[in-house]
């Protein structure tokens, strides 16, 4: 009964997010006709204990991988990474808009309708195996967020960030379509692990004149266009120009709705997308097509960083710095990805790996940090530079404790999640193996230790960023007398996870993670490309190579 | 033994949140919390040095047998903190960050320096403390902790990770109960110490990845560790494996073997390859430790953070933080990469240290302040910890070791002093102080003492160590340096010493009495208990260790010999290395 799949398979593989769905619809749909005051916050919370719950139980091996260039969703270690990855993000986040009394808004109902819509649609990207699908999930995450930014504004600058932000959303969405149906146009499929097989076996035209040369020249094109698109969701340099706006305009919570789960998203479609690039060590070289594509990432993350941190030292805007601090973080995440086709599986850590471990970190940091300014911040005290800080260690110096945490952090100070993020990238980029008569391999191996050193010279200059914040809190007399009081508040839980999580991350990594199970996160495609070709059906339009 | 050093480590770690924790006790109270943890730990360190002396025949025995550093077996705390990949089945040091900690020659002594020097820290601060005493106090007792920490570790990343953490609690401690100026010298510390430290562990992951790599050498097993004892097993054997090979091939060109010129050129590629590759990894090693230290030309944020910082953290910052640069370069720098080390460090370093010694002790004339002056004496003090450490043989190493130690103790007791004064007169100015020996007796007899220890004074401590750095140097084997011309430039780093400390103490306790005006309600008074209990215990240790250095320097011999050996060792392939034919 080859190629084909029960419907009732795929029902059961997606219920997770099948369910997640149902309840925000249902949400939307009944939340006129009940009162204002409805317990919307407990229901979500509940709703994604219950996804995950439901993630957790799900049985192994729903899905027939030999399959594999027929289905739409996978099921492997990555998207169950980022299953969980997302649906764990979706519980910190419901805690984190449990209180709602800063804000002018009052429709409780489509907030946390459309915090469940954007968390499953981070879901589904990882587990997306069809552009189609991936473009629903993203998509999925961004059209909630254009109501979100508004929703949760300083109504002066919330019109102005949020049309922002849906303007160059709908360009860069445009800007991945228009790469998806250029590589649909080339390879005559939308599956994803069947392009990447075709990219990493060499393809060729019906005409078997032609080499792969013209076919990577072709490639480059789609390719090029998806890495716009994705990078600004990403807040990649040069497509990070609205983050600091978008999030000046915005509340701290929205901030680390945008700086966390549209970055895990983007991080996740990039690897899957780019995997035949990034798939490390199993197979001769990397991709025949597209083999250098490595130095395009190298470029950017070294860009990315950089400018980040240049750019973070001239703000005085917290949610401005803060914005920056997170392009700059998107770099170091970027040179995991960009040293990762480089590696082999067999050493030490691996780019994708290490990459996924500071995106992890970075996610407890950030969302620890923005969750500590959005309790700090009252309709009458707005906390927008780093003085208005000032007194918070003395009124609340368990608070002040934790987002000192948090930026020790994203300084990457030792005994932190952030400190081994930083290391394993940079672990990951000194060793990039070489060999002796080779001397392109000499010089790859001398170009990422290069980015290596650039990524810990931004760490050293980005360390006064995140000092500034600090002394804000502990060394400036305060000018409140009541700064920083604040009574206990559902968003405290996942504060106080963050800092358990951050300290665990950074002490004894795998009692939270797996870093052997992190390890194989780079080579989802390497076990579609290790499959016998014969065993599925390619497409017509393409003649396989052997 | 093992359970007494894992309590020396956590004592200090559950003092200092027991102290941040218990709040609105008033200072009294916290200040004696601290106390009493501090001077628990001081006794157990005295423990473990005392248990040290009988196992000293075993563990010479072991590390002349392994070629290694070798802590203690008795003493070794282990278990995987971040397991990387899977042990290999020979060894389970391969593959993780481990915590592994213990005892050896190398850090034995600077555990109870550490510890007297932070009883020294709580008891100046006795009196000048008194705001939100529980958080300084429990800063205190965290970056005792960390001190510690750096000083027992045998794991790299660990290590490193101590070293990083030291610099939260000084931020915190600098920048909360520092001068005026203390924002900016805490920050500047910060971002200095910081990008040192990522430089240094920039050079340590440079090391690890390139031990890993087989290329190296194909025969080698892959070393993929973070163990220090394991990777100076590592670099050694491979620089001995290369050489090896290299006059293998050159051997069989020798023959006229047709084959083996390709062979001999590959091998050339590899050995200089690794002794390039050795020479980045070693500067960039080098730079954090040097920053710590502080050695000319990375010192500048040193006088500032002296200055600005409360003098109870200064002791810590000059009598022990900065021997985390001298330590470093004991137990890293130099043992795993002598041949840089040789080749052109002992150059390079020899020549800063030269630049500290001097441009140290000429700043330190012309301050017009006790304090400013104190910080510039170290720094040119701990010039010659560098120096002796760079003429790499063992009288060098010794010397090194022992100024270390002896600096600690002098420079922890003339800060002490400083701090009596600034309680007493809340100034340190020379031209606010004259006088003071008519009125404070013992205080001004004991601030003479310490001059004397540090100064160098034959028959106290502070002469043993400058004057073996100076023997070091001076009949250094490295060609790459005039061994006697520098020594005796050093020499005068003495004479210059002695000029600053005597002018000073001319200047503040002899000659015509004349105080600040202070508040009348607070009579100057001489020394109390409190601050006798401290002075004259650490007067006669300094006494002790000027008369009788011997024990110690038996005590870090096996250590000394391994080091200066390792570097014999590989320099004695040097000329292999060196290919220019």
């Amino acid at each position: 009964m080859t190629g084909q799949f029960l419907f009732i398979d795929y029902v059961q593989y997606l219920l997770p997010e099948i369910f997640l769905f149902s309840l925000a619809s249902i949400m939307v749909f009944l939340g006129p006709f009940l009162k204002k005051n409805y317990p919307w916050s407990l229901i979500t919370t509940v709703g994604f204990f219950l996804a995950y719950l439901l993630l957790i139980l799900k049985k192994p091996d729903l899905l027939d991988h030999t399959q594999l260039f027929s289905i739409n969703v996978l099921d492997d270690m990555y998207s169950n990474f980022v299953r969980h990855f997302a649906l764990g993000m979706g519980i910190f986040f419901a805690l984190l808009f449990w209180n709602n009394s800063n804000s002018d808004n009052q429709n409780n109902h489509e907030t946390f309708a459309f915090l469940i819509f954007l968390v499953a649609g981070c879901s589904i990207v990882g587990l997306a195996n069809d552009l189609v699908i991936l473009f629903l999930g993203l998509e999925l995450i961004s059209i909630p967020s254009y109501v979100l930014l508004y929703l949760y504004g300083n109504k002066k600058l919330a019109a102005e960030s949020a049309l922002k932000y849906f303007f160059l959303s709908i360009f860069s969405s445009g800007l991945l379509l228009f790469g998806f149906s250029y590589l649909y146009g080339i390879s005559g499929t939308t599956n994803i692990s069947a392009i990447s097989d075709a990219l990493i076996n060499g393809f060729r035209f019906k005409s078997a004149s032609e080499s792969d040369n013209q076919s990577a020249l072709l490639f480059l094109i789609p390719m090029l266009a998806i890495l716009g698109g994705l990078g600004f969701k990403i807040s990649m340099v040069p497509f990070h120009f609205y983050a600091p706006d978008v999030y000046q305009g915005t509340s701290y919570r929205m901030c680390a709705l945008l700086a966390t789960v549209s970055k895990v998203a983007g991080f996740a479609s990039i690897i899957r997308i780019f995997g035949f690039a990034l798939a490390q060590g199993s197979f001769s070289g990397s991709s025949k097509t597209l083999d250098n594509i490595y130095v395009l990432f190298w470029i950017l993350a070294a860009v990315t960083m950089t400018i980040g941190t240049i750019l973070g030292l001239l703000q005085r805007n917290l949610r401005r710095i803060l914005a920056y601090s997170s392009i700059a973080h998107s770099g170091y995440i970027l040179a995991g990805i960009a040293v990762a086709p480089k590696l082999g599986i067999s050493t030490g850590i691996d780019g994708i790996g290490a990459s996924f471990f500071y995106l992890f970190a970075y996610f407890f940091g950030t969302f620890g940090v923005f969750a500590v300014l959005d309790v700090l911040e009252t309709k009458d005290r707005p906390v927008e530079d780093w003085d208005d800080l000032a007194g918070v260690a003395s009124h609340n110096p368990i608070l002040a404790a934790c987002l000192a945490v948090f930026l020790f952090s994203l300084i990457g100070i030792p005994l932190t999640g952030g400190f081994l993020g930083k290391f394993f990238i940079v672990f990951g980029c000194a060793s990039v193996p070489y060999a002796w008569d080779d001397a392109l391999s000499k010089d790859s191996h001398n170009l990422f230790l290069i980015l290596g050193i650039i990524a810990f010279l931004n760490a050293a200059v980005g360390s006064w960023l995140y000092l500034r914040i600090l002394s804000g809190i502990y060394f400036k007399p305060a000018m409140w007398p009541d700064a920083g009081k604040s009574s206990f508040q559902p968003s405290f839980i996942p504060i106080f996870g963050c800092v358990i999580v951050t300290v665990i991350l950074g002490v004894k990594p795998n009692l939270v993670i797996n870093l052997d199970l992190l390890k194989g996160l780079g080579n989802p495609v390497i076990k579609a490309s290790k499959l016998k070709i014969e065993d599925s059906q390619p497409s017509d339009v393409l003649v396989w190579k052997k | 033994m093992s359970q007494l050093v894992l309590l020396l480590l956590l004592l200090p770690l559950v003092g200092g949140f027991v102290s941040l924790l218990v709040r609105n006790v008033g200072f009294e109270f916290s200040r004696k919390l601290a106390l009493g943890f501090v001077l628990l730990s001081l006794l157990i360190s005295l423990k473990i040095t005392w248990d040290y002396f009988p196992l000293i025949e075993n563990h010479a025995a072991a590390i002349e047998e392994k070629t290694t550093f070798v802590p203690i077996a008795s003493s070794v705390t282990v278990f995987d903190l971040v397991r990387i990949s899977p042990p290999s089945e020979a060894r389970s040091d391969t593959g993780a960050i481990r915590f592994y900690i213990g005892i050896d020659g190398l850090n034995l002594f600077l555990l109870p320096l550490t510890c007297i020097l932070f009883t020294g820290s709580i008891l100046g601060s006795w009196n000048s403390i008194k705001e939100r005493s529980h958080n300084y106090y429990g800063l205190l007792l965290l970056l005792q902790f960390a001190t510690l920490g750096a000083f027992l570790a045998f794991d790299i990343i660990l290590f490193y990770a101590f070293f990083e953490l030291t610099l939260i609690p000084l931020l915190f401690l600098i920048a909360m109960w520092g001068g005026p100026n203390r924002q900016y010298a805490s920050k500047k510390i910060f971002v200095y110490t910081l990008g040192g430290g990522l430089t240094t562990l920039l050079g340590i992951i440079g090391l690890v990845s390139a031990l890993n790599q087989n290329s190296i050498d194909d025969q080698l097993e892959s070393y993929f560790t973070f163990s220090i004892p394991e990777m100076v097993k590592a670099t050694h054997d491979t620089q001995i494996a290369l050489n090896k090979k290299l006059a293998e091939s050159k051997a069989e060109q020798n023959n006229n073997d047709a084959s083996s010129t390709s062979n001999l050129e590959l091998n050339q590629a590899k050995v200089k390859f690794w002794s390039v590759t050795q020479k980045w990894i070693f500067v960039l090693l080098t730079i954090g430790f040097l920053v710590k230290l502080p050695a000319f030309p990375l010192h500048t944020w040193q006088p500032t953070a002296y200055f600005e910082a409360p003098t109870g953290v200064t002791l810590v910052l000059a009598g022990i933080l900065a021997k985390l640069g001298v330590y470093g370069f004991l137990r890293l720098c130099i043992p795993l990469l002598p041949v840089p080390a040789w080749e052109f460090g002992a150059y390079l370093f020899s020549t800063l240290a030269l630049i500290s010694i001097l441009y140290g002790a000429a700043c330190a004339i012309v301050q017009d302040d006790f304090k400013r002056m104190l910080a510039y004496s170290s720094f040119s003090h701990l010039g010659f910890c560098l120096l002796g450490i760079f003429a790499l043989n063992e009288t060098g190493l010794t010397g090194s070791y022992l100024q270390m130690i002896n600096h600690g103790l002098n420079v922890g007791a003339l800060l002490f002093v400083c701090e009596l004064l600034l309680n007493r007169y809340g100034t340190t100015k020379f031209k606010d102080l004259q006088g003071l020996a008519s009125k404070l007796k013992i205080l001004s007899g004991i601030t003479v003492f310490f001059v004397m220890c540090s100064v160098g004074l034959p028959g106290l401590n502070g002469f043993v160590g400058e004057v073996m750095c100076l023997f070091g140097m001076f009949d250094t084997k490295n060609p790459a340096i005039s061994g006697k011309i520098i020594a005796s430039i050093c020499s005068f780093g003495m004479l210059l010493g002695a000029w600053y400390m005597l002018s000073m103490v001319m200047k503040i306790f002899f000659g015509k009495l004349s105080e600040p005006v202070f508040k009348k309600d607070n009579p100057v008074s001489d020394l109390t208990f409190i601050e006798k209990s401290f002075l004259f215990p650490l007067a006669s240790l300094c006494l002790l260790l000027g008369v009788y250095p011997q024990p110690m320097i038996d005590l870090i011999r096996p250590e000394i010999h391994l080091i200066s050996k390792l570097n014999n060792q590989a320099n004695n392939q040097v000329p292999i290395v060196n290919l220019g034919k």
